[in-house]
């Protein structure tokens, strides 16, 4: 296409304009009538796909059935979002202190939480969760409750086998969370409730 | 706080000084020209904007400013207390008139109308009816203001996410309107234990900014003065008089009115989280005196109640009765839904059992249905009952239950009425002044076994029906009962019908001034979708009445049509704050 | 009566056939599309060991490892389509909707009874043609019942009342339309090549030899009839009327349970019968190199390898589709339609005159 052609149809900047050095993207080339018989590329695309018939698989063979083998059994890295857990403080109580923000945060509000006064023996910080419930069927693993946790409290694990049989059984609790997290051996929280300068839940020495 | 600032504050304010141009000189032309307001207002210009404003219809520059929409922040200033000044937060620039200057320092020579050092307290500056020129958010003000956040700031704890105040918390709208992110105190910040003040409040003790709404309301609406401040600088905090705790009727307001988390209702404590509740504008059933609240509710569940403002009612105030009556809307004694012969039925079907079977009785003859409504139900309610009755029953037989009542009480700015039934004037304007008298007859007529049917509507919680009655209702072959929980009422029934709380209804309660005040609903009845109301209209089409099924706001609609004392009104010209009954209305002229 | 029962034989031989071996077209398909994508397919469901069948049965796995891994991955899904909740959506043309699938499934078995399968075999002294019916009008039988599965398409589109149905079933009426303009044409040229529209003669013609297949008389429109069974088929790269990243599903949208199932068992046979078609048509029917000297070696039981020689070929072709699906992106509606109406239609044309040129002489 000429620039001439170009300006007399008065559309898309002429030749002559571009500065020096630029010259203007290519467009469709024009196709030989071999190319326009496709039947060429069509055999080079069912050679190419060919072979990768006998490439190796990508896929990892996450059978649980044997734990032993890293093979078999896959653990996802570092950063998986799969199961909740709830963590523990140094005295095995749960860290929580149901402040409800990861409810708050929660983009699907799976998280029921019910807080109350501690009990007088746990002298660390006056409320904790009484009830402490994640729908794991609404939960969509986004992650944006641990993000929102100001005591490192609840934590996403990188369990991925997330299969029930009911309904029910996929609504967790307090303790199976916190159980979760004592399976895997990875219960206890850094975060101390005293951290200096750091906001977040400071504890009080109990009046009672 | 400091007592620099103070004094500079009590400085007389101008001092005869002689004009610049000698004695007998003409007035010096001031560098700013206001506009000139009409009569009786003032010229007010607040960042370069001009407001003409009536200069008596406001406290200080602070109601002034804020209610023109400025937002000054402020801590220690509440509208129902005198105002005190501590917190400091409510700085503003007023500029010099004369020289069109911020006032840097007392010039007496130059500036003789006001001498203002520095930004000052907007809450203890009074409005100028000679024109004003403040400035509200400039740079230099916006500055004074951090800084006071960061002083607030350095002893607090930042313990939001475990504090109950937390998403309402004044403290965190300043500090994210006004302070800056980062904390530059290294040091350790003092520490204080929480401290129990008395049976239900709790002070965390380092929350606590001294502000002193707390003890200012003990010492100006209660009249009890149990709250003080302690020691001097960084370690004062409130605390009580030993052997002196804070227990009166009042004392939930100082939570309310905290601007922090720190003085806490152990009652309500962790029951909710700020940020999900619902805050519906209704009245407190509690006593006659029909105190403006806000229901505050989480789903189906009220969470607590506070005050609003009705200076006319209650000021800013709610007595303790009141607010902690509340527990009975979820408790586990409710009436969910029907029953018929102690079994479960849908409450529209029981509802229209019970229509059936007093319409049969009402065959008989008008004395063999008998009828009692109570003064906790709405306006709305107890004239669909009165149609019942008279219209579809063709009955005169109804009377009034009535709640006992309890000590009153008086403060200094605040009363609770001895009377508990929050719609006696209601009871009275529908049913008539001679209903108060009418039950008694109607429990001698049950006794003697004339009644075949009684139809007794409740709804009312705490509610101890007297001997004579319950005896009464022995004789009555079918009784239908529709209130809120199970009792001695309901277990002589045959048929139970779901009452509803009042925070449960779309009505209108007389108070004890003859204030009607409408009542909105804050939660989904809880008795299958049917309140009072639609309970009793579904009784009343099954009793024969060809009655469409309304809400309450088309009942109160047609109710005007009919009665004199609420010509012209609907809930929507009573408004938040209501209409005393039978005052001119010029609202209602221009309402709808 | 005899005569019926005998003519049962190569009913069940075609029909079992088809209807036992498409459920497992689906796992080669399935198996194919992983492996050129480097996965690994569907490998869970087997026979027995963990997620074996026996082990639904049992209850326990048998073996430890997995045997015939993902094998009767079909089998599972056929149980799952067939106890599905039959659900026809309110808002359907209910006698229309449930009509369409039995359309879809229903001409390409048809097609089939016309394709020879096999030699003539002389059992028990009874000679049986391994052929349904050997219709004097081969070709245009299969021509009449390809075209009727636009119906159960368009059917099933319109029934649906979905606006994605809707547009899916349209395209495929359009698209099999066009093509089969352009097939017919082929086929003109393929009856003009053999002189007879039975296939039965077609397959006979193709007896001599490797170099008397149709493939070399007429390789342009060997090249032109495959790419128009692509169409017909509605695979990819012709498969508009599905098309799932625009049409959701297309025609098929709003179905499920066993009504998809035979849209979907329909996909496969018409994929078989144009694979079935394709052979007698161009690749020598059920003869292989080697034949005759076999037949003379070991007599009729030739009729086996020649069974097993089409089976073969038809697979081979099935193959071939699904390589092709797994290779080539979608073409554009426009693109489609410019391919059917200004490439292959004129080539086809040419070639017709081409072969009508060449075959002059015969038909004097």
């Amino acid at each position: 296409m000429s620039a001439a052609h170009d300006e007399g149809h008065g559309h898309g900047p002429a030749a002559a304009e571009l500065p020096p050095g630029v010259k203007l993207a290519p467009g469709d080339p024009e196709q030989t009538w071999v190319e326009k018989l496709y039947l060429p590329e069509v055999a080079r695309g069912l050679n190419n796909t060919f072979k990768h018939i006998f490439r190796k698989k990508f896929t990892i063979d996450y059978d649980q059935t044997d734990r032993d083998n890293p093979a078999k059994f896959h653990r996802p890295r570092e950063g998986y979002r799969g199961e909740h857990y709830l963590k523990k403080d140094e005295d095995g109580h749960v860290k929580c202190v149901a402040c409800f923000m990861c409810a708050a945060a929660c983009p699907a509000e799976c998280i029921h939480i019910e807080a109350e006064a501690t009990p007088t023996d746990w002298n660390n910080r006056e409320r904790y969760p009484r009830r402490f419930e994640i729908d794991m069927l609404r939960c969509i693993y986004c992650g944006m409750c641990e993000e929102a946790c100001p005591v490192d409290a609840i934590a996403l694990s990188t369990t991925y086998n997330l299969v029930a049989d009911t309904r029910e059984a996929k609504v967790y609790d307090r303790d199976k969370l916190m159980k979760t997290g004592e399976d895997l051996g990875i219960s206890l929280s850094k975060h101390k409730y005293r951290p200096d300068g750091v906001p977040g839940a400071v504890p009080h020495k109990k009046a009672h | 706080m400091s007592d620099e600032k103070k004094s500079e504050e009590k400085k007389p304010a101008a001092p005869p000084a002689p004009p610049p141009g000698g004695p007998g000189g003409p007035p010096p032309e001031p560098a700013i020209k206001l506009p000139k307001a009409p009569d009786g207002l003032m010229t007010l210009r607040v960042d370069g904007k001009d407001h003409f404003i009536d200069p008596k219809k406001y406290r200080n520059l602070l109601d002034a400013l804020n209610d023109l929409g400025y937002g000054v922040p402020h801590f220690c200033y509440h509208p129902g207390l005198e105002p005190d000044g501590n917190c400091r937060m409510c700085y503003v620039n007023v500029i010099d008139v004369r020289s069109g200057k911020p006032i840097v320092g007392p010039n007496l020579a130059t500036q003789p109308w006001s001498m203002y050092p520095k930004p000052i307290i907007s809450c203890r500056t009074s409005l100028d009816p000679r024109g004003m020129v403040v400035e509200a958010n400039s740079p230099p003000v916006l500055e004074a203001r951090k800084w006071v956040m960061e002083f607030q700031l350095i002893n607090h704890p930042l313990d939001c996410p475990v504090c109950d105040k937390a998403g309402e918390c004044m403290l965190q709208d300043n500090s994210f309107k006004h302070g800056q992110a980062d904390s530059r105190f290294h040091e350790h910040k003092n520490e204080k234990a929480p401290k129990e003040l008395g049976p239900t409040i709790k002070l965390w003790t380092d929350r606590c900014i001294t502000c002193t709404r707390c003890t200012r309301f003990l010492d100006e609406v209660a009249g009890t003065s149990e709250l003080y401040v302690i020691n001097r600088g960084d370690r004062s905090e409130i605390d009580i008089a030993p052997g002196h705790p804070l227990d009166n009727e009042l004392m939930g307001n100082v939570v309310d009115i905290c601007p922090v988390g720190c003085l806490i209702d152990k009652d309500l404590m962790y029951t909710y989280r700020a940020w999900y509740l619902q805050k519906t504008d209704s009245v407190c059933p509690a006593c006659s005196r029909g105190c403006n609240i806000q229901v505050n509710a989480q789903k189906e569940y009220v969470r607590r109640l506070t005050p609003r403002e009705n200076r006319d009612v209650n000021n800013f105030w709610m007595c303790e009765r009141g607010r902690k009556d509340f527990r009975y809307i979820n408790a586990d004694e409710r009436i969910l839904q029907g029953r018929v012969n102690n079994e479960a039925y849908p409450v529209i079907a029981a509802a229209e059992e019970a229509g059936r079977l007093l319409a049969a009785a009402a065959q008989q003859g008008p004395h063999s249905v008998a009828g009692f409504c109570s003064a906790w139900l709405t306006l709305e309610e107890l004239h669909t009952f009165k149609q019942l009755f008279e219209e579809t029953l063709r009955s005169k037989q109804y009377g009034l239950l009535e709640q006992a009542g309890w000590e009153a009480k008086e403060f200094p700015k605040f009363k609770i009425d001895a009377d508990r039934n929050p719609n006696r004037a209601g009871a009275k304007l529908v049913l008539g002044a001679g209903i108060e008298g009418a039950a008694a007859g109607v429990i001698e007529q049950m006794a003697q076994g004339r009644v075949k049917v009684a139809y007794v509507v409740a709804s009312m919680p705490h509610f101890e029906p007297s001997g004579e009655l319950l005896q009464a209702l022995e004789k009555v072959e079918t009784v239908i009962v529709q209130d809120l929980s199970r009792g001695p009422l309901s277990a002589k029934a045959k048929i139970v019908l779901p009452g509803a709380s009042f925070a449960e209804k779309d009505g209108v309660f007389i108070n004890s001034d003859g204030r009607m005040q409408v009542l909105r609903r804050a939660v989904d009845p809880l008795g299958q979708g049917n309140d009072d109301l639609a309970v009793l209209q579904r009784v009343a089409r099954a009793a024969g009445s060809e009655q469409k099924m309304l809400s309450g706001r088309e009942v109160f609609r047609r109710m005007a049509e009919s009665y004199p004392e609420l010509k012209g009104l609907n809930h929507k010209v009573l408004g938040r704050k209501g209409q005393v009954l039978g005052a001119p209305q010029p609202e209602a002229a221009d309402g709808d | 009566m005899a005569d019926y029962l005998w003519k049962l034989l190569p009913i069940l031989l075609v029909f079992g056939g088809v209807l036992g071996i498409v459920p497992f077209l689906v796992f080669l398909e399935r198996k194919i599309c992983a492996y050129i994508q480097d996965r690994v397919g569907p490998n869970r469901v087997g026979l027995l060991g963990p997620d074996g069948f026996l082990e639904a049965v049992v209850g326990v796995p048998i073996t430890k490892k997995r045997i015939l891994g993902g094998f009767f991955q079909p089998l599972a899904d056929a149980i799952k389509l067939i106890t599905k909740e039959d659900f026809i959506p309110s808002h359907a043309e209910k006698f229309l909707f449930t009509m369409a699938p039995f359309f879809a499934l229903l001409p390409p078995f048809l097609a089939f009874i016309v394709i020879p399968v096999g030699p003539d075999v002389t059992l028990f002294g009874q000679s049986v043609m391994l052929q349904v019916a050997d219709l004097n009008v081969g070709v245009l039988w299969i021509l009449a019942v390809a075209s009727l599965s636009a119906y159960g398409v368009a059917m099933g589109g319109w029934a649906s009342n979905s606006k994605y149905s809707l547009l899916g079933g349209i395209r495929a009426t359009a698209q099999m339309i066009s093509y089969e303009v352009a097939m017919g044409i082929v086929l003109l040229s393929v009856l003009m090549h053999y002189d007879s529209v039975s296939l039965r003669d077609m397959v006979g013609v193709q007896s001599a030899g490797l170099g008397s297949w149709g493939l070399w008389h007429q390789p342009v429109a060997f090249i032109l009839f495959v790419i128009c069974a692509f169409a017909e088929n509605n695979r990819l790269p012709f498969d508009l009327p599905e098309c799932e990243a625009e049409l959701v599903g297309g025609y098929h949208t709003e179905y499920n349970s066993m009504k998809f199932g035979m849209f979907f068992q329909g996909e496969y046979i018409a994929m078989l019968g144009m694979g079935a078609l394709t052979t007698a048509l161009f690749l020598g029917g059920w003869h292989f190199p080697g034949y005759a000297w076999l037949k003379e070696t070991i007599g009729a039981w030739v009729t086996v390898f020649a069974l097993a020689a089409f089976a073969a070929k038809v697979m081979a072709f099935v193959l071939f589709q699904m390589w092709v699906r797994w290779t080539l992106p979608r073409f554009r509606y426009d693109q489609l339609m410019n391919l059917g109406w200004k490439g292959m239609i004129p080539i086809a044309l040419l070639n017709l005159i081409v072969t009508a040129w060449i075959n002059l002489p015969k038909g004097t």
